[in-house]
């Protein structure tokens, strides 16, 4: 389990910062000034009801999509970066090509992220070994989770995006998802989890955002 | 990572149980139908001969523009390629490669086999593959540009054709008109000049275009 601390330095410092965001969608808004920072070793958890606007503050954050006014800024060691250089997703779609093999689909992902890490041990340390030559088309809803986790691994990136990470994925799943974010946050990473539940993270400071519609 | 998608759109493709083959199915039938359609009277087939497979070209290649981003759109494939540093301009150029390779190639080296059957003379083959070379950039380039403003849609059907068409027409025009001139002045023919200008004007306008179109589509 201590594959990243092996393979790869401690990240470093990175800052992703949120100041006087709004966001609607369409005519109906979303959220409103709304400003914060995440910074090395923080736990950010995004919570609310459906709809409420968290997957949408995710993409924000990742610089998939625009806010409708107000910053949005990412940087590394205090020089502005492109988010690019700094997040790793994980959206509701999987983009893995059910043809693929997870091995392959995983290998690909490799590729276009340009990393050394060895694509067999990281399948390992998401419980997918078994399953490296299965078309990513016959792997269950779990195992893409896992598969996404693997890619998350990957990609190197100091701060990591999850929606749902933990959607329907198994007790031992959902403890193996805890456990890599802890340990990506030890080496000086951060995470925002966005999910219904509060997710348990031992020994972990987990800062709190609510989404609650306007009453 | 250009290199990467288009290995992977080939490994895709090889896996798709033949699916990647539309174009060239539908290209057969297509000039079937016209030998049909001509009564097969030879004089009439050799005279139109360049005319049904540059219009067969077109519309088995229109038929693909649909599905060039749409999967890739769908399943997140796009902005994680985005989040990994690959510019909306590279996804196109990776796909106007793929495109070359997937569809127009086949359809390529069919185009000799079809003129022998339509009774075309060797200079008049060979200066329709010319066109048909000279052209392919600006079919790759509209065919991505198509693809990715439609990218959303799905199977843009109709759509895709509206788009591409005011864009494909001078295409065919020079492409037609150099076949014949080729058997006089060959590659020296001016309409081989005006197909180089009309791929690079294309590769100008709609690898450019197809990346804002993503870029905003990903959004």
């Amino acid at each position: 389990m201590s594959l990243q601390n092996r393979d790869t330095p401690p990240f470093p410092s990175s800052e992703l910062t949120l100041s006087d965001v709004a966001f609607s969608r369409g005519a109906i808004p979303i959220f409103a000034a709304l400003s914060l920072s995440v910074t090395s070793r923080n736990l950010l958890w995004v919570g609310g009801d459906n709809g409420i606007g968290k997957s949408s503050l995710l993409r924000l954050m990742s610089g998939l999509s625009r806010a409708e006014s107000g910053q949005i800024s990412w940087s590394i060691n205090g020089h502005t970066c492109s988010p690019s250089e700094l997040i790793a997703y994980q959206g509701h779609q999987d983009a893995f090509k059910p043809a693929l093999t997870a091995a392959e689909a995983l290998s690909f992902w490799a590729d276009i992220l340009d990393t050394a890490i060895d694509v067999e041990n990281v399948l390992r340390s998401v419980g997918l070994q078994e399953r490296a030559n299965v078309p990513c088309g016959q792997l269950s809803a779990g195992q893409k989770r896992r598969l996404s986790l693997a890619r998350l691994m990957l990609s190197q990136k100091p701060i990591w995006i999850l929606d749902e990470p933990t959607a329907a994925m198994d007790a031992t799943g959902v403890s193996l998802i805890h456990e890599r974010i802890a340990a990506h946050i030890e080496m000086g990473g951060s995470a925002i989890i966005a999910s219904h539940k509060a997710p348990i993270i031992a020994a972990m400071n987990t800062r709190q955002l609510i989404l609650k519609a306007a009453s | 990572m250009i290199g990467e998608l288009v290995k992977r759109d080939i490994t895709l493709a090889r896996r798709s149980g033949g699916a990647w083959l539309l174009g060239v199915i539908f290209f057969a039938l297509f000039i079937t139908f016209c030998v049909i359609a001509a009564g097969g009277a030879r004089d009439v087939l050799t005279l139109n001969g360049p005319s049904y497979i540059w219009l067969a070209l077109l519309f088995a290649t229109l038929l693909s523009f649909g599905e060039i981003f749409s999967h890739d759109l769908s399943d997140g494939t796009l902005e994680q390629l985005s989040l990994a540093g690959m510019s909306s301009l590279s996804m196109s150029v990776s796909k106007a490669i793929s495109f070359l390779i997937l569809t127009l190639g086949p359809l390529f080296i069919l185009l000799p086999v079809f003129g022998v059957m339509l009774g075309l003379s060797v200079p008049r083959i060979s200066g329709l593959a010319l066109s048909v070379l000279f052209a392919a950039p600006a079919l790759a380039a509209y065919g991505v540009m198509a693809g990715a403003l439609m990218a959303r849609r799905g199977k843009g059907g109709f759509l895709i054709i509206l788009i591409s068409a005011p864009f494909l027409i001078p295409v065919l025009i020079f492409g037609l008109t150099a076949v014949e001139s080729y058997i006089e002045l060959g590659i020296a023919a001016y309409e081989f000049r005006a197909l180089a200008g009309l791929s690079l004007i294309a590769l100008a306008i709609g690898l450019p275009a197809a990346a804002a179109a993503l870029t905003a589509n990903i959004e």
